[in-house]
């Protein structure tokens, strides 16, 4: 009667370590029933074995991308604890405010109103600016310049915009001609002929570099340490001040000024600074589009590879495109000089089956990386 | 209701997918997925054909699953995963303009996802079954005999018959199939 009930059991789960063992041809004839059986049973089960025959080293591989599946869920896992824990500091802060000082909550509704964001703070933890400063820079003919950026980055459009209107021709137009300016000025070939990317965000130019145009974020707070000094004339100063005597200064930027003095740290590649300033702006604004693609070129070029990693992923996965496409490939670029080919492999195959700018660049790197493997 | 990673353990699929819902905690989700990640891996093997592929659908359907199970009530996660699996493929295959019938043996199963079936059968149902398997054709109730009733294996029924493996799980499938439905009209 068993067998019978048999005929239709979909019971039977086939695990991992199943596939494993049938597949390395290990089992008995009597093992090897019993996994049939549970093939049988369900098409899932049936069709994933028969996936995992058809590819070589497929089980292999498997379990590499389940460690990141894993990492995926604990990242979210991560997240969640964060907000609840940030969310109930957020409250006992705010009822302890309440309760000591209501009067000033009254007077600061206005200053909150204004800085509110959507912005929750991203997990990128960054290095300290003494780790910014010790950091090497990568040679000259290997570090991602302003002038490539410029030259080597698609042309795009807001999605909510009509293509063929006057206006937007000539913006193109002049983008072109931008483009073509700074390809003569480093004296390279310029590639502005591919299509246009269409992206969700409203863009400006600042030091020909693009940028999100942010038009509601509040002035940048940048500390400032000054020495206070004695009433001595200069000559008779102490310049080795007491660390006492140090004060810390909060200067207020406005947004679109501070970006600008970074872009343009960045456009003389000067790039510790330009980071540090990058820094400043994500310490305020975690989820800055600006901040985090700049900040991954500046990472990329002082030789800190996860780091630029990490900001480009913030930048592929941001709620605004205007970088993706830039961020997949130099994502790809970072991998590649790290070492690690499989990762480099699959960031390039994204990047080749999308099509769009970096199409023709991601196909040559690939058959760079197949040609080191071969080798 | 706090959960420990034991008990979240021994939830089942559905219970699992309830709290999901309820909570929007990620861990719940995550237990679900991991349950059966290495066959919707395996299904996007089947059809993509090689490894990056299925690894770049696989994480796409875990990206669609977090938001649908989080919006949608969904009462057998398996058969889920197995449908929403198959459909993606199907469709990175349309998109690549690969025609479907090049995919070998996507044929040879049936298309329908995990029904909930009877368990157990009663003694009545039993002897309907006996007298549908010798109403089957003479290869199906071969096949249907030596796999289920002689519990022979795949590598057996071969060396005995001289069958092919891809007729062998034919013939099993499409009797598994024809018995279902001899059963349900006798009923």
């Amino acid at each position: 009667m068993k067998k019978m009930n048999d005929i239709f059991n979909t019971n039977e789960s086939l695990s991992k370590e199943d596939i494993r063992n049938y597949l390395g041809g290990k089992l008995s004839e009597k093992e090897n029933r019993e996994i049939e059986g549970k093939l049988e049973s369900d098409p899932f089960q049936a069709e994933a074995m028969d996936g995992f025959k058809s590819v070589s080293r497929s089980v292999i591989e498997f379990e590499k991308i389940e460690n990141k599946i894993n990492t995926r869920i604990n990242k979210f896992k991560f997240n969640f604890n964060a907000i609840l824990l940030i969310l109930s500091s957020v409250l006992i802060i705010g009822i302890s405010v309440l309760i000591l000082f209501p009067e000033k909550v009254e007077n600061q509704k206005i200053n909150t109103a204004q800085n509110f964001t959507k912005e929750t703070k991203t997990a990128i933890v960054e290095l300290s600016d003494s780790a910014i400063d010790v950091a090497k820079t990568l040679p000259t003919n290997e570090i991602i310049t302003s002038s490539e950026i410029i030259v080597n980055s698609p042309i795009k459009s807001e999605q909510t915009e009509n293509l063929n209107t006057a206006k937007n021709k000539k913006r193109t137009l002049d983008v072109i001609k931008m483009k073509m300016k700074e390809a003569v000025k480093i004296e390279v070939e310029n590639n502005y002929k591919t299509p246009i990317s269409i992206i969700n965000s409203p863009h400006i130019y600042l030091h020909e570099l693009l940028v999100l145009n942010y038009k509601n974020r509040n002035n940048i707070k940048k500390e400032e340490v000054k020495a206070e000094l004695s009433g001595l004339p200069a000559a008779y100063e102490n310049t080795k001040n007491d660390p006492m005597d140090l004060q810390i200064n909060i200067k207020e930027i406005p947004y679109n000024d501070f970006l600008k003095a970074a872009l343009l740290d960045f456009r003389e590649n000067n790039f510790k600074t330009a980071l540090k300033n990058f820094k400043v702006i994500l310490n305020q604004y975690p989820n800055d589009i600006n901040a985090l693609f700049y900040g991954g070129l500046c990472y990329y070029n002082i030789k800190q590879k996860d780091k630029a990693i990490e900001h480009f992923e913030a930048c592929i996965t941001h709620s605004y495109s205007i970088f993706e496409e830039e961020a997949n490939w130099y994502k790809a670029k970072s991998l590649y000089i790290k070492g690690d080919y499989y990762a480099t492999k699959n960031t390039l195959n994204s990047i080749i089956e999308g099509n769009g700018f970096y199409s023709k660049s991601a196909i040559n790197l690939l058959s760079k990386i197949e040609t080191k493997i071969n080798n | 209701m706090i959960f420990n990673k034991r008990k979240i353990e021994k939830l089942s699929d559905s219970e699992l997918a309830k709290h999901y819902r309820k909570t929007k905690n990620i861990k719940f989700f995550g237990h679900i997925f991991s349950r059966y990640a290495h066959l919707v891996y395996g299904v996007c093997l089947k059809y993509l054909k090689n490894t990056t592929d299925a690894e770049d659908a696989m994480m796409q359907i875990f990206e669609k699953s977090i938001i649908d199970f989080k919006n949608n009530e969904i009462t057998y996660p398996k058969s889920w995963l197995y449908s929403v699996s198959k459909n993606f493929c199907l469709m990175q295959l349309r998109k690549k303009a690969i025609p479907l019938d090049s995919i070998n043996e996507i044929d040879n199963y049936e298309n329908e996802t995990n029904q909930i079936e009877e368990k157990v059968l009663n003694e009545k149902k039993i002897e309907q079954l006996k007298q549908s398997i010798s109403e089957l054709k003479e290869d199906q109730k071969i096949g249907i005999t030596l796999f289920y009733l002689e519990k022979k294996s795949y590598q057996e029924i071969a060396n005995e018959t001289g069958w092919e493996l891809k007729k062998i799980k034919s013939e099993i499938q499409n009797g598994k199939r024809n018995l279902r439905l001899k059963v349900k009209e006798k009923e």
